[in-house]
């Protein structure tokens, strides 16, 4: 390839993956595969791709740049940056599936990406505003949770079964991503329900019932007594932000 | 480097790859996208689907999070070029070569970048003729000791042990390595460079034979800035594609607790976080948090590890390093911190409770 073809390649894959960037902050799909704290980023990225692709592009028949770094190999390297573009556009975005919860297995504890110890913003909120995150939170941070006994929960999360459960628990859980889904990690909360055997492991259900207080090894989780478990549709944003 | 002027004709079968790939992704999305329109409900079929949908959920995001840090590197990498002779960046150093190296391995802190954005920046500089040991001590250094990754750190450990000897560590490592590259002062034979490959009629030399760079105008220069960017973008960003690709396939079709159920003890369990930080290359900014959840059931040696090595060596990184020194000399790389974390490691093991 000579170097003008080359440059306006470069110049068609940089406008492409701008575009892509651009694209998925502008539908917000982009929270499928980042925190929203680098949307920012992600968005600034795009920007910069797109004025990149104008700059080579009008550039394509100057003979500046590196020197160095050009060479035989730049085709190959121009085909394997196509790959995400390819894969972005065309793969229908969706979130991590809740079977991905087996490579990666399920806590119960502290909430790692959330070390946040100031339980006051949670607090803030009534208990049936509080999500699978804000709970375990709760439990991780606070001195006494005495008083968040007999609160009544109202959750939503996928269903989770660990062999360690009785026959009529099982675990309600969300991922949380701290910083791109390679990170997720699956955050659950035990349920107590009768009918737990009956549920399909993996579906997304929402669970109402009462706050209770479970001790393992000297800590303390909390459990909820499960009044209602009803199915529900894939919430529009599967993730939890810590 | 008349090892580098054979190794031609084979990558011909290489280049298919990437091909070979792109077909393969474009009749995975057209599958998965005729599955969502007729709603296809083959068991098979649908868990291919879910298997391919993960997969590019986790590279999609390995990807989007790194593009603009590996955009930031380069676009800095290109600032450097055009706007610093090389005269001007080797009298920042000091005289002193320790304390040249110690600097290296302190430069992270004014340019916050990961992995993906220090190693074009590592290589700029070392081109420019800041001494190899320094750019590698900043190479090595620069993902963790920065001020995001600090804040990250604190965020997660707060004022422990870990956190403390994460940087302390980092610091040591880094700097050593660097320093045994004093012993090599001929830096054409670490260094790759890609001369005899370039055509020369492409090129325009920009520094003539004293070294000096001709006058240009603000716009030219700002305009060889963004080609050098696009150029290094290009040729990083394919190892970053690879890397994400590996590290996607791990996360989808491997499961952890395979590797985790191997790791117990004070030894292993150091080696087994070691190889965990190299297979899911996580952004160092955040590998403070996942290493988090390891810690009620891994040793504090092994979670000290997580946190050394992965920064220093991981997928994409490999692959990248060798897009900058010999292969003899990735080798050192990824072997040398590796072996020194281990010790690290299972030192604080026994010793540190």
């Amino acid at each position: 390839m000579t170097l003008r073809v080359v440059r306006s390649f470069q110049a068609l894959l940089m406008a492409l993956l701008g575009l892509y960037l651009l694209s998925r902050v502008w539908n917000g799909s982009i929270l499928l595969y980042i925190n929203q704290r680098f949307v920012i980023l992600a968005f600034f990225a795009g920007l910069c791709m797109i004025i990149l692709a104008q700059v080579l592009y009008k550039g394509r028949h100057s003979a500046l740049g590196d020197h160095e770094n050009r060479g035989e190999n730049a085709p190959t390297s121009l085909w394997w940056v196509m790959v995400p573009i390819v894969i972005g556009f065309l793969i229908p975005p969706r979130p991590l599936s809740p079977s991905a919860v087996n490579n990666r297995g399920m806590m119960i504890d502290a909430p790692l990406s959330a070390r946040i110890e100031d339980t006051s913003q949670i607090l803030e909120l009534s208990p049936t505003e509080r999500t699978v995150l804000d709970w375990i939170r709760l439990f991780s941070y606070s001195e006494d949770v005495t008083p968040y006994i007999g609160q009544p929960a109202d959750v939503t999360g996928f269903v989770f079964y660990d062999g360690r459960l009785n026959s009529n628990q099982f675990m309600v859980g969300r991922f949380t991503i701290t910083c791109c889904v390679a990170d997720a990690t699956a955050l659950g909360i035990i349920v107590q329900y009768p009918e737990a055997a009956v549920l399909k492991e993996h579906s997304w259900v929402r669970v109402t019932g009462t706050v209770d207080i479970f001790e393992r090894d000297g800590r303390q989780y909390p459990i909820i007594i499960a009044e209602t478990v009803q199915p529900v549709p894939q919430p529009e944003q599967p993730y939890l932000f810590p | 480097m008349s090892d580098d002027l054979v190794a031609v004709p084979k990558k011909r079968l290489l280049d298919l790859l990437p091909i070979v790939i792109l077909a393969g992704f474009f009749l995975l999305g057209l599958m998965s996208r005729f599955g969502q329109i007729f709603d296809w409900k083959n068991e098979f079929i649908l868990s291919i689907i879910e298997r391919v949908s993960n997969f590019s959920a986790v590279f999609l995001g390995i990807f989007i999070e790194a593009a603009p840090y590996l955009l930031l590197g380069t676009l800095a990498s290109g600032l450097i070029e055009v706007f610093f002779s090389a005269q001007e960046l080797s009298r920042l150093l000091p005289r002193n070569k320790i304390l040249s190296v110690s600097l290296g391995g302190l430069l992270g802190l004014f340019f916050p970048v990961c992995e993906c954005g220090s190693i074009p920046l590592a290589r700029r500089l070392m081109r420019k003729g800041v001494p190899v040991p320094v750019g590698v001590a900043f190479l090595l250094a620069a993902p963790v000791i920065n001020p995001i990754v600090i804040a990250s750190t604190f965020a997660a450990f707060g004022n422990t042990a870990i956190f403390w000897l994460r940087f302390g560590l980092t610091f040591l490592i880094a700097v050593g390595v660097g320093l045994l590259f004093l012993f090599e002062p001929e830096a054409n034979r670490i260094l790759k460079f890609d001369h005899q490959e370039s055509d020369h009629s492409f090129h325009f030399h920009p520094e003539n034979a004293a070294g000096e760079v001709p006058a240009f105008s603000l716009g030219q220069k700002l305009q060889r800035t963004a080609m050098i960017a696009a150029d290094e973008f290009f040729e990083m960003g394919r190892f970053l594609v690879v890397g994400a690709l590996l590290a996607a396939s791990m996360q989808t079709f491997i499961p952890q607790n395979y590797l985790l159920a191997l790791g117990q003890g004070p030894l292993l369990s150091v080696f087994v976080l070691s190889i965990l930080a190299v297979l899911l290359s996580i952004c160092s900014t955040v590998d403070s948090f996942v290493a988090l959840a390891f810690t009620g059931t891994f040793t504090n040696g092994s979670i000290l590890a997580f946190l050394v090595y992965g920064p220093m060596v991981d997928i994409k990184a490999t692959l990248m390093y060798l897009r900058v020194f010999k292969k003899r000399i990735v080798i050192v790389l990824v072997l040398l911190p590796l072996l020194l974390t281990l010790v690290a490691g299972v030192a604080v093991n026994l010793w540190v409770r």
